[in-house]
C-alpha cells in the first residue's frame, strides 16, 4: 500500500475540522504512514476469525472462558 | 528516631510507628514536607504541594489516634498522587497548561479512599501531558530521575516514580495506559502495579484511553504496594466498570512462598533484539532466582507481542483524540508538540486501521490468556533498557523515526494493557551507565483479579534480593 502524501493527510485533517500546517503536517504524515505500514503488515492467519472487541470487562466472564 | 530519618522508612514501618504512637502523623508529614523543600527543586516531581492541607489532615489524624480511632496501616502515612486524579479544592492539571486552572470540587474515588484510610495527601505529582507518554515539554518543570538527573524518571507517571524513589512521599499513585506505572517503576527502582482493569475505580481520573486506563500504586516495597492497593481496590458505584469481587487481604497473602508455582518466561520478551544485554542478563538471573525459591519455570510464547506497541498506540491515539476533540480544533497550539502529533494522528486515523488494531488486540488477549492457562504468572523485562536520557527535541523527522516510536520497549508493557490483566514491575538489578548505577525491573503478569498472586511472587523475590535496599544519592 503506497504511503499517503502530505496533501492526502491535509485532506483528512480538513475532513476532521482541523487546521494543520507545516511542519506538523509532514510529521503527521510520517506518523500515520508508519502506523499504517506496521499494522497493514501484521496478518496472522487467525485474524479473520475474531471480532474487534475493544474490551471484555474481566468480571463479565471468567478469565478461562475467554479466548 | 530522628525526624529527618522518617521519610526513609517504608510506608508499612512508618504506619506501625504511628499506630504505636512512637511517631505522630504531624511529625511524619512535616518530615516529608521538609525533605520536599530540600530536594524537589532538583527533581520537579511535584506540580503542587498541599502544605497547609497536609498539616491540617495530619493534625486530624493525630487527634483520631489520641481518641482511639485508628483507621488502619496507612493512618497518618503521607502519600502523593499523579496530577491526573481529582482532588477537592486542589488544582488538577493533567500535566497540561490547558488545565492550569482546573480545581475539582470532589476527590477521585481512589484519593477519597486513601484519605478515608487515614492517609495524608502531600501533593500532586508531575506527569507527561494527559498521560500520553511522549511529551517533551513539561509546563510545570521537567521531572528528573533521582538515580541520574539527566535521565527520564519514566513515563507517564514520572513524578510518581521520582518522588517515591527520592523519599518525597511514603507511597504514591500512578496511572497505566500502556506501561505508565511499570515504566517509572523500572526507571526509578520501585514496585509498580498495574491492577486488573476493573479492580480499581477510575472515577475522577482524567482519561487517556478508556479501554486501557487504570490507576495503581507505585511504592518502594511490595508490602507498601499491597497496602496501597488494598485501600484503593474494590467496586465503586461511580464507576460501572469496577467489578463486584471479594478482595483478598493483599498483605496477608504476601507470605507463604512460591513453591510449586509455575512461571512462564515470555520468549518474545526476554529474547527480543531490542532488549539490552544487561537487562536480559539481569532478568534471566531473576528468573533463575524464582526457580531457586521453588517455582517451576517454563517457556511460553506470545507471538504477537512485538506488535503490541503499535496496536496500543493506534487505540490510544483514537481514544485520546476523541476525548480532546473540541480542544484539538480550538486550542491545538497549547498542547506539547508530541501530544499534538499523537492526538492528530488519532483524529484522522482511517476507520479500517483502528478496526484492525482492535482485532489484533483480541488476538493478543487470546495469546496472553492461553499462556496463563499453562502457568500461574508470566515473566519478562519491564523495559528493554534502564532509564534513557531525557529527550531534548520534540517531533519526528522521518517515517523510520516514527516507526521506532511504535516498536521496542512499549510492546513489553502494552501487551498486558491490551489484555487488561494485572502486571507489575519489581527491581531486579542495576546497570552501570555513564558512571551511574541505574535500576532495572522484572515484570510479572497474571490472570485477571489475581493481583495478589503477583504481589506474592514479587515479595518472595524482593525478600531474597538486596535491590530494594539501595537508595539514590540525591
Amino acid at each position: 500500500m503506497p504511503d499517503l502524501s502530505t496533501e492526502d493527510v491535509k485532506s483528512l485533517t480538513r475532513a476532521a475540522g482541523l487546521d494543520v500546517v507545516e511542519p506538523m503536517l509532514s510529521e503527521l504524515t510520517h506518523n500515520l504512514n508508519a502506523l499504517r505500514e506496521v499494522l497493514e503488515n501484521v496478518n496472522p492467519p487467525e485474524l479473520d476469525g475474531v471480532e474487534p472487541l475493544p474490551i471484555i470487562p474481566p468480571h463479565e466472564r471468567s478469565w478461562h472462558e475467554q479466548g | 528516631m530522628n525526624k529527618a530519618d522518617l521519610p526513609f522508612l517504608s510506608a508499612a514501618a512508618l504506619g506501625e510507628l504511628i499506630r504505636k504512637r512512637e511517631v505522630s502523623p504531624v511529625e511524619a508529614t512535616e518530615a516529608y514536607l521538609e525533605r520536599i523543600d530540600a530536594v524537589d527543586a532538583k527533581l520537579r516531581s511535584y506540580i503542587t504541594v498541599c502544605r497547609d492541607e497536609a498539616i491540617a489532615a495530619a493534625r486530624e489524624a493525630s487527634q483520631a489516634i489520641t481518641q482511639g480511632r485508628h483507621l488502619g496501616p496507612l493512618h497518618g502515612v503521607p502519600f502523593a498522587v499523579k496530577d491526573q486524579f481529582w482532588t477537592t479544592g486542589i488544582r488538577t492539571t493533567g500535566g497540561s497548561r490547558l488545565l492550569a486552572n482546573f480545581v475539582p470540587q470532589e476527590d477521585a474515588t481512589v484519593v477519597a479512599r486513601l484519605k478515608a484510610a487515614g492517609g495524608i495527601l502531600l501533593g500532586k505529582l508531575n506527569m507527561s501531558e494527559f498521560a500520553t507518554g511522549n511529551s517533551v515539554v513539561h509546563p510545570y518543570g521537567t521531572p528528573r530521575n533521582p538515580w541520574d538527573l539527566e535521565r527520564n524518571a519514566g513515563t507517564s507517571s514520572s513524578g510518581s516514580g521520582a518522588a517515591t524513589a527520592a523519599f518525597l512521599c511514603a507511597t504514591s499513585l500512578g496511572e497505566d495506559t500502556g506501561g505508565s506505572i511499570r515504566n517509572p517503576a523500572n526507571n526509578c527502582g520501585l514496585v509498580g502495579l498495574r491492577p486488573t482493569w476493573g479492580l480499581v475505580s477510575r472515577y475522577g481520573m482524567l482519561g487517556a484511553s478508556w479501554s486501557m486506563d487504570i490507576g495503581g500504586p507505585i511504592s518502594r516495597t511490595v508490602e507498601d504496594c499491597a497496602l496501597t492497593l488494598q485501600v484503593i481496590a474494590g467496586h465503586d458505584p461511580h464507576d460501572p466498570y469496577t467489578a463486584r469481587v471479594a478482595l483478598p487481604d493483599y498483605r496477608a497473602g504476601l507470605t507463604g512462598g512460591i513453591t510449586g508455582m509455575k512461571i512462564g518466561v515470555v520468549q518474545e520478551g526476554v529474547h527480543a533484539d531490542f532488549v539490552y544485554p544487561q537487562v536480559r542478563s539481569a532478568v534471566s538471573k531473576a528468573i533463575a532466582d524464582l526457580k531457586d525459591l521453588g517455582a517451576t519455570i517454563e517457556e511460553v510464547s506470545l507471538p504477537l507481542l512485538p506488535y503490541a506497541a503499535a496496536v496500543t498506540r493506534a487505540i490510544l491515539a483514537v481514544e485520546s483524540a476523541s476525548l480532546h476533540r473540541d480542544w484539538l480544533r480550538t486550542r491545538l497550539s497549547e498542547y506539547d508538540h508530541n501530544v499534538q502529533l499523537d492526538f492528530l494522528t488519532g483524529a484522522i486515523m482511517p476507520a479500517q486501521l483502528y478496526y484492525k488494531a482492535q482485532k489484533l488486540r483480541e488476538l493478543i488477549r487470546r495469546q496472553v490468556f492461553a499462556a496463563l492457562r499453562k502457568v500461574d504468572a508470566l515473566a519478562l523485562p519491564s523495559s528493554s533498557e534502564p532509564a534513557p536520557l531525557l529527550p531534548k527535541e520534540p517531533g519526528i523527522k522521518s517515517k523510520e523515526e516514527a516507526r521506532q516510536r511504535i516498536a521496542g520497549r512499549r510492546s513489553l508493557t502494552g501487551v498486558f494493557n491490551l489484555a487488561n490483566v494485572p502486571a507489575l514491575s519489581v527491581p531486579c538489578g542495576f546497570v552501570g551507565l555513564d558512571g551511574k548505577e541505574l535500576p532495572i525491573g522484572l515484570q510479572l503478569a497474571g490472570r485477571p483479579f489475581e493481583d495478589g498472586l503477583l504481589l506474592r511472587v514479587a515479595y518472595a523475590y524482593e525478600q531474597s534480593t538486596p535491590w530494594h535496599t539501595r537508595r539514590p544519592s540525591i
